[in-house]
């Protein structure tokens, strides 16, 4: 009984990590022109285009998409527009997608968000990321800096090797790191 | 001896001859095996099932609690997660994936559905909740896998973001007292290192609700057997002023236990549990016998036996008969329950009747102070004889019984639902709904049956059903292990719709590797042990249970085989009906009373002695009606207590009326002392919590007051009748 057909704990995973890479960009933008301490950095509420580049295995190119993203309150709105319209929508009670205009699916998937601090990158909150993950921080040229979080969980790093995270005065770029190889890589675009 | 000796053997067999599944209670006309064995399936899965919705001002902590709760769960041995069987499902889901669909009619994977499939699939690529690798990809392009997980699994609105919900279900009966002590302890504490921390802990499953009413059970147990118990030896000291008397009277309703349960142990093969609660009514009937007889002894200065029986003997044979038969008219109901009261029952009096008439004559003799409590003894009938009733105060109770009757009448209401019989704590309900509104709504109240002469019959049974009504909230095997044509159908659709037509497609759309793609790449896995525990075999019929998680049942009509089965619905329905048994049964034991009455003394008046116990069964239904207490099967069981006490109480007023004044005087002392002790030993059960308790202590304690206030009736009918067969002048007075 229960939800037995409920995802299993790998594809909640895989889906977390991938919103991990996402919610990082909720980071705020800071109107200092010095580059800000990552981990005090806020939410960022408004709109903001992206583009991802998404390597797995077997797939001989990269997987390249682009679209916008929108933080308003604490609802998390994904849309890739490019090669396919999908709109993602996560808010603290669950994920939603719709594929090509369609009406909205609930995804049992977006459970991820609800495992080892996720759901505090959609709200934004980097400050405790280092509860979950162990954070270590590199200074690159330019005062910028760059995060690399390895999970604590063991359960997650069977799926998740790193996260990393670089940026100045807000994060410009997230690199995933599946412990399968496969990898995703988002870029915020100007 | 022999009968404990008996009972102590019998008990110590294998299997257990004490009976305790509900079911049996069930007439045989309603023991259909498949049922049976579906609602004892059904209710133990629902009954095991158990979740937690940990609530903090913050993720963090949320998350903190509820891994230190799912730890101390893991820790008790008797939890499986189920987190452990989605991973198995997923494994099976990914085994099964080219034979299995989501639509429930395979007819409805038509080319749009498969292009849809294709196209979500691709999209998914870029999807930042898919979680897909590139090992997935390969087996499975189309991600089968994962729409099967998206489709199959009942509806959930969401968790919030500062709670974590911890579901599964307990390997041990929730009904165990361990098993609700280990539960207890460990939520407790976690609640002493967790609620500081402004975390919350909200519970919900069948294991709650039965430790809490283990604990109303004890606390009643200690105080309203402690009062009565107490209150009966009290009563016995005040009334003999000897220890001893205490322990005759209970070795009198001992000895009418014993030999009532030997002999039904020696009839049926197992005992019911329930013949046990009626078993506990003979207490009030036999403490009356040797009430009666203990009297005797102050009252004749410990006279020889054959003076003694010579004074309670018939009235309390006749008492004896009638209740037996009241009981014995049982067995002609088609329900072995029913028989096994009777046999308990019938043969538990006669074994007290007589223990009551043959032994205690040779135990109960005189004692070294006979004087002094003889002396004693008088003053009590002098104390009593200075109570009369008067004819304003019968007549005020004959009145507001025929009042209650009539009010009773008009507004009464019954108890037939086990549902409501056990009064649930508000706070646990009020944490289920909490807990429900996250999604976690599994305690299903109704399932889906599905039967058919082969595993293979009842699978495609379901099927059938599913297609005929709104499945959504209906968690049904079928679906994840199909019958093997439907396996065949769907196979065939992904084959031709996917595998064949788009697979070419897909791998360039997804830009895979065509060499290293396998779609059709077999692989094995067990099927997820819940799905074992929704079908099973019983009476050469083989059955599939699918519990429905929806509050509202479906209702469209349904293939022949299938059923949809609301447990409480099944028992309530069993309650009224012998609610109706009862009835029935009090009818004919008052008829029977009648001519036994009639039988023994010959004389239409003689049926006087039916006014206390008519007045007290009339009293015991009518007045808890009359405001507002509903009518249960528990009631009439009452009633035919008071039957029978009642006719006890009559029979000795009658034989008090034929024997003259001088005798009149110990059964007046008597007959409060029967009331009395039938009140506190039976009727303070109005002050329980639990419904039909309270149901047969209020009869109970109303109907032995009206009962007593009318058992003057046959004393003057009987001096009427004496007198007119004498010629005596002697003057009425109701004491």
């Amino acid at each position: 009984m229960g939800n037995p057909a409920g995802p299993s704990r790998k594809a909640r995973a895989l889906s977390g990590l991938i919103a991990l890479a996402v919610t990082s960009f909720a980071l705020v933008e800071t109107a200092s022109a010095q580059c800000a301490d990552p981990l005090r950095m806020g939410v960022e509420q408004g709109e903001a285009q992206f583009r991802q580049t998404r390597r797995i295995k077997g797939v001989a190119n990269p997987l390249v998409s682009t679209g916008t993203m929108a933080i308003r309150g604490d609802v998390l709105t994904w849309r890739v527009r490019e090669p396919i319209d999908i709109v993602t929508t996560i808010t603290p009670t669950g994920v939603t997608q719709s594929i090509d205009g369609a009406a909205p699916q609930r995804m049992a998937g977006g459970g991820a968000f609800e495992q080892s601090g996720l759901l505090r990158l959609v709200t934004g909150d980097l400050s405790q990321v280092e509860r979950n993950y162990v954070v270590a921080r590199a200074p690159a040229a330019n005062g910028a800096w760059r995060l690399t979080m390895t999970p604590k969980d063991a359960q997650l790093a069977r799926f998740l090797t790193n996260v990393e995270v670089r940026g100045c005065t807000r994060v410009d770029g997230v690199l995933v790191r599946q412990a399968d190889g496969d990898s995703i890589e988002i870029e915020r675009r100007p | 001896m022999l009968a404990t000796t008996f009972v102590v053997w019998r008990v110590q067999q294998a299997p257990s001859p004490i009976d305790t599944d509900i079911q049996s209670m069930l007439p045989d006309s309603a023991k259909d095996p498949v049922l049976r064995a579906a609602m004892l399936r059904a209710g133990e899965a629902a009954s095991g099932r158990i979740a937690f919705l940990v609530s903090a001002p913050n993720p963090d902590d949320a998350a903190s609690a509820g891994e230190a709760l799912r730890t101390a769960l893991d820790d008790t041995k008797i939890f499986v997660a189920d987190a452990t069987d989605a991973e198995a499902t997923g494994r099976w889901l990914f085994a099964n994936r080219n034979a299995l669909l989501c639509e429930t009619d395979p007819a409805q994977f038509d080319d749009a559905a498969a292009t849809r499939t294709a196209r979500n699939a691709v999209a998914s690529l870029y999807s930042p909740v898919a979680p897909v690798s590139g090992a997935m990809l390969t087996a499975d392009p189309f991600l089968l896998t994962l729409r099967l997980s998206q489709c199959l699994a009942p509806e959930a609105p969401g968790i919030p973001v500062d709670a974590v919900l911890i579901s599964g279900r307990l390997t041990a009966s929730a009904f165990r007292l361990d098993t609700q002590e280990t539960v207890e302890a460990l939520v407790d504490a976690w609640r002493t290192e967790w609620m500081a921390k402004d975390v919350t802990l909200q519970r919900a499953g069948a294991v709650f609700h039965a430790a809490a009413a283990a604990d109303g059970a004890k606390s009643e147990v200690a105080l309203i057997g402690g009062i009565g118990g107490l209150g009966v030896i009290l009563l016995f000291w005040l009334a003999y002023r000897r220890f001893s008397s205490v322990l005759i009277a209970v070795a009198s309703v001992y000895v009418g236990l014993v030999g009532g349960l030997a002999a039904a142990l020696f009839v049926f093969p197992a005992v019911h549990v329930m013949v046990f609660v009626f078993g506990a009514t003979l207490i009030g009937v036999v403490s009356d016998y040797a009430v009666h007889f203990l009297a005797t002894g102050p009252a004749t200065r410990w006279a020889g036996a054959v003076r003694r029986m010579s004074l309670v003997g018939r009235p309390i044979t006749v008492s004896m008969i009638t209740t037996a038969l009241s009981f014995a008219v049982m067995a002609l109901f088609n329900a072995p329950l029913f028989a096994q009261v009777a046999v308990f029952a019938a043969v538990g009096l006669i074994t007290a009747w007589a223990f009551v008439l043959t032994v205690l004559p040779l135990i109960d003799t005189t004692p070294k102070n006979a004087d002094a409590l003889a002396a004693y003894w008088r003053r009590l009938e002098d104390l009593r004889a200075k109570f009369v009733v008067p004819p304003y105060l019968s007549a005020a109770c004959a009145v507001a019984i025929v009042a209650a009757v009539v009010w009773g009448a008009l507004h009464v209401t019954y108890l037939d639902d086990p549902r409501a019989f056990q009064p649930k704590q508000a706070t646990l309900l009020q944490e289920e709904s909490a807990i429900r509104a996250v999604g976690e709504n599994t305690f299903a109240p109704a399932f889906l049956l599905s039967e058919g002469a082969t595993a293979e019959e009842a699978r495609a049974v379901e099927e059938a059903a599913l297609a005929r009504i709104e499945h959504a909230d209906i968690l049904a095997t079928s679906r994840f292990d199909p019958s093997v044509a439907r396996r065949a159908e769907n196979a065939a659709r992904i084959e031709r719709s996917l595998l064949t037509e788009r697979l070419p497609a897909q791998i360039t759309a997804m830009g895979l590797d065509p060499a290293a793609v396998d779609a059709r790449r077999a692989a094995t896995a067990e099927p997820p042990t819940w799905m074992a525990a929704w079908k099973g075999e019983a009476g050469g019929r083989h059955y599939l249970v699918a519990p429905i998680l929806g509050e509202t049942p479906p209702t469209r009509n349904l293939p022949e085989g299938a059923r949809i089965v609301t447990p409480a619905d099944h028992y309530a329905s069993t309650f009224r009906a012998y609610r109706g048994f009862a009835t029935v049964a009090l009818l004919a034991a008052i008829a029977a009373a009648s001519v036994i009455l009639l039988a023994v003394y010959r004389r239409r008046r003689a049926l006087a002695i039916l006014v206390a116990p008519l007045a007290g069964v009339a009293a015991g239904l009518a007045i808890p009606a009359a405001f507002g207490e509903p009518i249960s099967f528990f009631s009439l069981v009452a009633a035919l207590v008071l039957l029978g006490v009642g006719v006890d109480y009559s029979a000795f007023q009658w034989e008090a009326g034929r024997g003259g004044e001088e005798e009149d005087r110990w059964t007046a002392v008597a007959l409060p002392i029967d009331a009395a002790t039938t009140a506190l030993s039976m009727g303070l059960l109005m002050f329980s919590a639990t419904q039909p308790l309270r149901n047969f202590g209020l009869t109970i304690a109303i109907g032995v007051a009206a009962a007593l206030i009318f058992s003057y009736v046959p004393r003057l009918a009987a001096r009427h009748d004496s007198q007119r067969s004498h010629g005596g002048q002697k003057q009425d007075k109701m004491p």
